[in-house]
């Protein structure tokens, strides 16, 4: 359990990436989601213990992350992956990972070489395994990230942006590992990839601006949004009068658009079911109107 | 065994394998060994118009630039040890490792010890070979207590500084830039310091005394005097760069402690 309570952080020049979030976090998978810049990887750096919060507290599995011990108990626990994650180019991936499983605190050799030749499979790198890191293609390193993050059999997982860079079907392997890992352990998921969150997260939060915009899991996000989705089927202009473009389709006929909001009769629209995409969207255009007030969070 | 043991253990083995895969570090033996084998080759070919004790001519020529790569270049070269984690992205990883302050610096100082003594024990190796087919049996006592006070005392005190001094730049670039400062300016009081055996010499970075005890050996038989670094100096020497280096590791060990806690 992760309790986060009032958590704010402010840079230098007074830039707030935090304002006050307060959230719980349970077992399984969860997922954080927002545009760039709106506090995922600060929120998750304070989680690591690599951020010290400006106020506010932090609690993972009952340890402190405001204080030393408190952050030497998590790092115990922990697997890490963060958003620009660097390698050593002159270790092969096995040599890589075997440094990072000691630094882990996985001494036992025998355990050591089991994990490492489990996770090289498991990332389906085996036959590049004895190859030099700087050989490796960007998603090639993403995947040795994802591998070192599981190793030590972590209690909590902690994955900034972990598909960026990967083919489509590797994106659905690690997302299909990432869930699997959330059966044992903890798993928090950044990402701004939507589609991610809606296939292996059951409980998710949207933040911007340092905020919580919204706290539930992602039926709760599509209900939200459901009778705003609306397709247009035009040969004119694009629609407009406050509607969100979602996606432009080019038919034989016209122009099919996908908008959020309350379109004007004229347009002919038809409501349709919305996607967790949608709900996203629909929340952050939300939490951009003037002089309307931020969205409480849900506990 | 005790976890941190281990990992500093893990640590060492993999940082020497960095350290000869990065190439500087041959770079540098290969240098000491080409410097080494053409100073034997000028020598051997018994044009110099003096007579020379042989034994003493041979730690001579060969601690001159022994000495001078360790104590000024080496340190530069390696500066980047500890900066490079950050340049590479590696350091965000680390620090949410449970890894010891003691042992994260520990890994890095002994990975760099075990790769430069092995490259100065086969510099040695081929050094000494090549002196005895060129021209003559070496006193090997000598040429040994050359390798372990010179060499040795330089790698630990010089080596070690060049990892430990730059733990806070963030890049390889300002690493070297710091170290050359350090080991590059000093030549610039020079005339100072190098014939006058006080506590700045004893406290310069290029420890004057170690460099040029040896080469004074066979200096001595050359222009009579050439400098006043004694034995007792290069002793003195020795122990006021062991105090530096705790110092800095003191220090290197306190500011990581301290980024970790501001953090």
């Amino acid at each position: 359990m992760i309790e986060i309570n009032n958590l704010t952080k402010t840079y230098s020049g007074n830039v707030h990436a935090l304002r006050g979030v307060t959230m719980t976090i349970g077992s399984g998978m969860f997922g954080l989601v927002g545009p760039n810049g709106a506090g995922k990887t600060s929120l998750m750096r304070i989680l690591a213990g690599l951020l010290r919060p400006s106020s506010g507290s932090v609690n993972v599995f009952g340890h402190d992350m405001t204080t030393s011990q408190g952050k030497q108990a998590t790092k115990a626990l922990l697997g890490y992956l963060p958003q620009e994650l660097g390698l050593y180019p002159n270790l092969t991936a096995r040599e890589f990972l075997d440094y990072i499983a000691i630094l882990k605190g996985v001494t036992d050799s025998s355990t050591r070489k089991r994990q490492v030749e489990e996770l090289v499979e498991m990332v389906r790198l085996s036959d590049a395994a004895n190859r030099r890191l700087k050989t490796y293609s960007g998603g090639m390193k993403r995947r040795i990230g994802i591998a070192q993050a599981l190793l030590g059999t972590p209690k909590l997982l902690i994955v900034d942006e972990p598909t960026v860079g990967l083919d489509p079907e590797e994106r659905v392997r690690i997302r299909n590992l990432l869930s699997d890992m959330a059966s044992r352990c903890t798993v928090i998921l950044s990402t701004h990839i939507i589609e991610d969150i809606s296939h292996s997260c059951n409980d998710l939060a949207i933040i911007n601006k340092g905020g919580v915009l919204f706290r539930g899991n992602p039926s709760d996000l599509i209900t939200r949004a459901r009778g705003k989705v609306w397709t247009i089927l035009t040969s004119g202009e694009r629609p407009n009068n406050g509607l969100a473009v979602v996606s432009t389709l080019q038919l034989h006929n016209g122009v099919q658009y996908r908008v959020l909001g309350t379109p004007d009769a004229h347009y002919n629209a038809t409501p349709v079911e919305p996607s967790l995409e949608d709900s996203y969207i629909w929340t952050m255009s939300q939490s951009q109107l003037p002089h309307q007030e931020m969205p409480i969070p849900v506990p | 065994m005790n976890t941190s043991l281990v990992q500093l253990g893990k640590m060492t083995y993999y940082e020497f394998r960095m350290h000869w895969r990065g190439r500087a570090l041959l770079v540098v033996m290969l240098a000491i060994a080409v410097m080494n084998i053409f100073s034997i080759w000028i020598f051997s070919s018994n044009t110099l118009p003096i007579e020379l004790d042989m034994t003493y001519a041979a730690v001579g020529l060969i601690s001159a630039p022994l000495t001078l790569t360790l104590a000024v270049l080496l340190p530069i070269i390696i500066s980047d040890t500890i900066p490079k984690d950050q340049q590479y992205g590696v350091r965000e990883l680390l620090d949410t490792l449970p890894v010891p302050h003691w042992v994260y610096l520990g890994g890095k100082l002994l990975g760099m010890w075990a790769g430069v003594l092995l490259g100065l024990f086969a510099v040695m190796v081929v050094n000494g070979i090549f002196y005895h087919f060129t021209i003559g049996a070496l006193d090997l006592r000598l040429y040994i207590e050359m390798w372990l006070v010179a060499g040795a005392a330089l790698l630990v005190i010089n080596g070690s500084l060049g990892v430990l001094i730059p733990v806070g730049q963030p890049s390889r670039r300002r690493a070297v830039i710091l170290m050359v400062a350090l080991f590059v300016l000093p030549f610039a009081f020079a005339g100072q310091i190098f014939d006058t055996a006080s506590l700045l010499a004893y406290i310069n970075p290029i420890r004057p005394a170690i460099v040029l005890y040896y080469i004074a050996n066979m200096g001595e038989q050359v222009s009579g005097n050439l400098t006043a670094f004694t034995s007792n100096d290069v002793l003195l020497t020795i122990i006021a760069g062991l105090i530096e280096l705790t110092l800095v590791g003191v220090l290197a060990w306190g500011w990581l402690r301290w980024k970790e806690n501001r953090a």
